[in-house]
């Protein structure tokens, strides 16, 4: 029995040995690229001021090198129409990644339905739709308003037709701090802004529609939660106001 | 307990070990010349019913024991009491006494149960010192995850389906060092009995396993101890008698926090565990055991930056442990019928107090923390021929607390406090000499919600010969609590529990088991044992949970696992261990996916060995060998662009763009570990100074892949599990 167990011991030992400096290499496993849209369009806080910009790149194999520049990894040869309730327009690729509403042709009105159709020259189909919400209206802190640093901060609005949430940020003007979050309600106590020292703050408030809001919580190694067919990324659409205050020492 | 013949006379009693009064369970008890006898029930209880009057011989005998012969005279329908202390073997005699196993073999309907002892605990070689979970770890039907980690799981079960229990009290977060280590001293063990599967209806509340941890109860005759170090922890044990009793006690802390305090090396962590158990006889019937567990892991940690300029200083004050407490009163109401009323009180807590110092001070204070008392009363009942009945009932309050504040503000203060009623019976009945069966049921009541459960539990045993039993059983299993942990964490520091609420159903399993137990030749038992497991309503957090839907914050899903284990183990000998090997495949359906959980380890082999060597050495060998576990593959990768508020444009990052879940699988994890202990007498103590190596030949087994994407291209990186570990220690009894 003792015998059988040395030789057991030591035949162990040697197949242990043999495979103990083994270097983990990288599982070559086929991935086929995709394509990313990133379509966001915005109501800034300026009534007159929107942006529609659809971006078309594709994804890589983890093991390739990825091009620094947006205008090496974009789709450039597309056909990209956004059509909404009277109008299909045709967004034309002009620089890096982003295909524009050139003649801004589109106006972006609350409520209203937008569909994506992107065509690729392989003629693989994308199409998406996003509602636009409206803007909300910031109450507190109102423009100029001061407020007491290292406290928590409230912050209410007035709730947005068509938002399905709200993204609450606090920027720093002069400084690195800068916090947000979201919100279903038409009120929000940061406490981060136990942290915030006395400054300039810009707050603002964002409606988002679901697809924005969905693409937003999902930023993590998981399947992200994407509403385009034939793609990865998002068409969201979003509005937001701003205001900017002072943050003084009580 | 067997019986026989017509008389309504009895011998019953008590059976204890000579030396230091401790209970002696699954002794074998015959009257000489008949096929009359029984064996010791966990508390060294035995009865021998139905004994014509006259005069007779008891042979008590046990591995490792003396054989105790002693004379007795039944008369006419009444119940004879005779106790024993048996003395320990100075020679053990292989093959001649029976083993507890043996004993269990013959007398009980058992599967699925394994029973590990003080010895085997101490003998094994373990990351720094002996470690009950760790050598759980090597059972069949058991897998672990990685190295860092002593959670079990058990046959396709997760942590939480495991029902721990220390001296009967149900323990939760049973961990130090964020996991790496069990929260149990083995130096206070007497025995570890754990259940993967088929477990009888006495137990219920977790889905997957039983493991119950009995500690000493003391020394009854003398004062004794043993002290012991490793580099991990130093331990003290003190036991011996006190009117009419016994008590034991038993504390260990880490000192490394102590060692390096002051140099480059400090860190201000430790943690500690105490235990402690008082007996006393009130009379031959009745015993009161007061027994207790308090143990915490305390990190105190105050970081300032390097940087002048900055000045950010941070303070962490955390502390998480646990504290249980029992009152047993075992009472021997008649000869027929035994009685345990337990009172129970089980605390975990979690405190993190955290100050962040810069320009301004703010402190983030988190508390997590379950509260468990419980009233259980069990019943054992001889008197009905052929039959061992158990019944019982048991009542649960619990109290749950989450809450988190920063600097004064409560952001989050819930507590809930569901109550748990059970009532089981069950029967072992000697069908015929072939046959035993095990009927039992378990009605469980949860408050949240009103939900009632019926779980009905079967076991079979049929001893086709008088070495090799058929075993089977089956049982439906319900579990009200639940932790909220995700398949895809790698590291999990610290279970947090949650009740179930009315929205949740009761999660369920039913497990079917078959198999065979052979006793072979020189003690060698075999047995090979063949499971299918069903889950259902299991629950998994929602990583992706809208914060503002109450509703979405866990995903319900089903699962099923099915395998075979084979084991050949030898309990008594110079040389003694097991060969274990598991295939085991385990499912979840879960969120509109099928996968395989990270702990689908297929294919497991564990070879365990213990050897005297002679001349007072002793050699302790563990090889384990297993089938890669699954994990995620990161296929692709893409720029992902959000909108910026500070800057006003786009922001960019790499994103990863996995695979299928858990689509891949790490490569074959293999480890060999080796222990070498010296008995060794020093001015009158005994010494056991050993020496443990983990991982001795320096196998890098896969913890887990990532791609670091700060570099172009991205490099491919591989976190490896435990490297070569000498440690050394020294254990000194007197």
């Amino acid at each position: 029995m003792v015998k059988c167990f040395c030789n057991i011991l030591i035949l162990l030992m040697i197949a242990a040995c043999l495979s103990c400096n083994d270097e983990a290499m990288a599982p070559d496993l086929d991935y086929d690229s995709e394509v990313v849209v990133f379509g966001l369009f915005l109501i800034t806080e300026k009534e007159n001021v929107q942006q529609k910009a659809i971006r078309l790149e594709r994804s890589y194999k983890v093991t390739e090198k990825v091009p620094p520049s947006q205008k090496d990894r974009a789709i450039k040869d597309a056909l990209v129409f956004v059509e909404s309730k009277d109008k299909r327009v045709q967004f034309e690729y002009l620089f890096d990644n982003v295909y524009l509403d050139n003649a801004d042709e589109l106006q972006l009105l609350p409520g209203e339905l937008y569909k994506l159709d992107i065509t690729l020259t392989n003629g693989h189909k994308i199409t998406a739709e996003c509602i636009m919400p409206d803007r909300p209206k910031i109450l507190s802190p109102a423009a100029g308003q001061s407020v007491a640093a290292y406290q928590p901060l409230t912050v209410t609005w007035e709730k947005a037709r068509f938002a399905h949430r709200y993204e609450i940020a606090i920027d720093e003007n002069f400084d690195g701090f800068q916090v947000s979050m979201f919100s279903a309600s038409d009120q929000e106590d940061l406490y981060s802004f136990l942290f915030a020292g006395p400054d300039r703050y810009t707050v603002t408030v964002a409606s988002l529609d679901q697809n924005y809001y969905d693409y937003l919580r999902s930023r993590s190694d998981r399947e992200p939660i994407s509403h385009i067919n034939g793609a990865l990324g998002v068409f969201g659409a979003m509005a937001y106001d701003r205001e900017r205050f002072i943050a003084m020492a009580l | 307990m067997a019986q026989s013949a017509k008389s309504e006379a009895s011998i019953s009693g008590f059976v204890r070990d000579s030396e230091n009064g401790e209970s002696m369970p699954w002794v074998n008890v015959l009257i000489k010349n008949t096929v009359l006898g029984a064996a010791t029930n966990d508390v060294g209880y035995y009865i021998i019913q139905h004994v014509a009057p006259g005069d007779y011989t008891l042979v008590f005998t046990m591995m490792g024991y003396e054989r105790h012969e002693q004379s007795v005279q039944v008369t006419t329908d009444k119940v004879v009491k005779v106790d024993v202390a048996l003395k320990p073997a100075v020679v053990e005699l292989e093959g001649v006494v029976k083993t507890a196993e043996r004993a269990r073999f013959e007398r009980e309907v058992e599967i699925s149960t394994s029973t590990l002892t003080a010895r085997q605990l101490s003998t094994l070689p373990m990351l720094a010192e002996a470690d009950v979970f760790r050598t759980l770890q090597l059972l069949p039907g058991v897998v672990t995850r990685s190295d860092f980690s002593s959670q079990l799981y058990v046959r396709g079960g997760s942590p939480d389906e495991n029902l721990i229990l220390l001296d009967g009290v149900s323990v939760y977060n049973p961990f130090h060092l964020l996991g790496l280590f069990s929260t149990f001293n083995t130096d206070a063990i007497k025995e570890v009995e754990f259940m993967t599967g088929g477990f009888p209806a006495e137990y219920g509340g977790r889905l997957s396993s039983v493991l119950s941890i009995t500690n000493n109860e003391g020394n009854a005759k003398e004062f004794a101890g043993s002290v012991n170090i490793s580099m991990l922890s130093a331990k003290a044990t003190l036991q011996g008698p006190i009117p009419r009793g016994s008590y034991l006690i038993s504390a260990r802390r880490t000192y490394f926090d102590q060692i390096f305090k002051g140099t480059r090396y400090d860190f201000p962590y430790f943690f500690y565990d105490l235990q402690g158990k008082i007996n006393f006889d009130l009379g031959h019937d009745h015993r009161l055991t007061l027994s207790g567990f308090y143990g915490d892991d305390k990190l105190d940690y105050d970081l300032e930056s390097d940087d002048e300029e900055d000045d950010l200083a941070v303070g962490i004050d955390w502390l998480w442990g646990n504290r249980t407490t029992a009152l047993k009163w075992r009472w021997l109401i008649h000869p027929n019928l035994y009685s345990e009323v337990l009172l129970t009180r089980s605390n975990f807590a979690l405190n993190l107090d955290l100050d962040i110092i810069s320009t301004n001070a703010v402190n983030l204070k988190v508390e997590n923390g379950i509260l468990d008392r419980s009233i259980k009363a069990d019943l054992s009942y001889f008197g009905i021929a052929e039959h061992g009945i158990k019944f019982g009932v048991s009542q649960s309050w619990l109290d749950f607390k989450y809450a988190f504040g920063i600097s004064g503000n409560q952001l989050l203060d819930y507590e809930t406090s569901p109550a748990l009623f059970a009532a089981y019976a069950q029967d072992q009945w000697q069908f015929s000499n072939l046959l035993s069966v095990r009927l039992g049921a378990r009605l469980e009541h949860y408050s949240i919600g009103q939900y009632t459960t019926l779980s009905p539990r079967l076991g079979l045993k049929y001893r086709l010969y008088d070495n090799f039993a058929l075993k089977g059983s089956f049982g439906l299993y319900h579990q009200f609590l639940t932790t909220a942990a995700s398949d895809d964490q790698n590291f999990n520091f610290i279970d947090l529990w949650f009740p179930l609420t009315e929205q949740y159903q009761p999660l369920n399993a039913v497990h079917y088991v078959g198999g065979v137990e052979w006793w072979l030749p020189y003690d060698l038992i075999f047995t090979c044992e063949f499971y299918h497991k069903t889950m259902a309503n299991l629950l998994e957090i929602n990583e992706y949970s809208d914060f503002n839907n109450t509703t979405d914050d866990f995903f319900v899903g089903d699962g099923q696992a099915t395998g075979f284990e084979i084991l050949l183990k030898k309990s008594t000998g110079r040389f003694n261990g097991w060969i274990g090997y598991t295939y085991s495949r385990t499912q979840r359906h879960i969120n509109a996916l099928t996968f395989y959980p990270k702990h689908d380890r297929r294919h497991n082999l564990n070879l365990v060995l213990n050897h005297d060597l002679g001349r007072s050495w002793n050699l302790g060998f563990v090889f384990t060998c297993g089938s890669g576990t699954p994990y995620t593959p990161v296929l692709g990768k893409y720029v992902r662009y959000s909108w910026d508020f500070h800057r006003n444009e786009v922001d960019d990052d790499i994103y990863n763009r996995m695979g299928s879940k858990n689509s891949q699988r790490y490569p074959i994890y293999h480890r060999m570990d080796l222990s070498l202990r010296k008995r060794w007498r020093l001015w009158g103590l005994e010494n056991y100074p050993y020496v443990q190596i983990i991982n001795v030949y320096n196998r890098k087994n896969i913890f887990l892949y990532f791609w670091d994407h700060d570099t172009n291209p991205s490099k491919f990186i591989t976190v490896p599990m435990f490297p070569i570990l000498p440690t050394i220690g020294m254990e000194i009894n007197f």
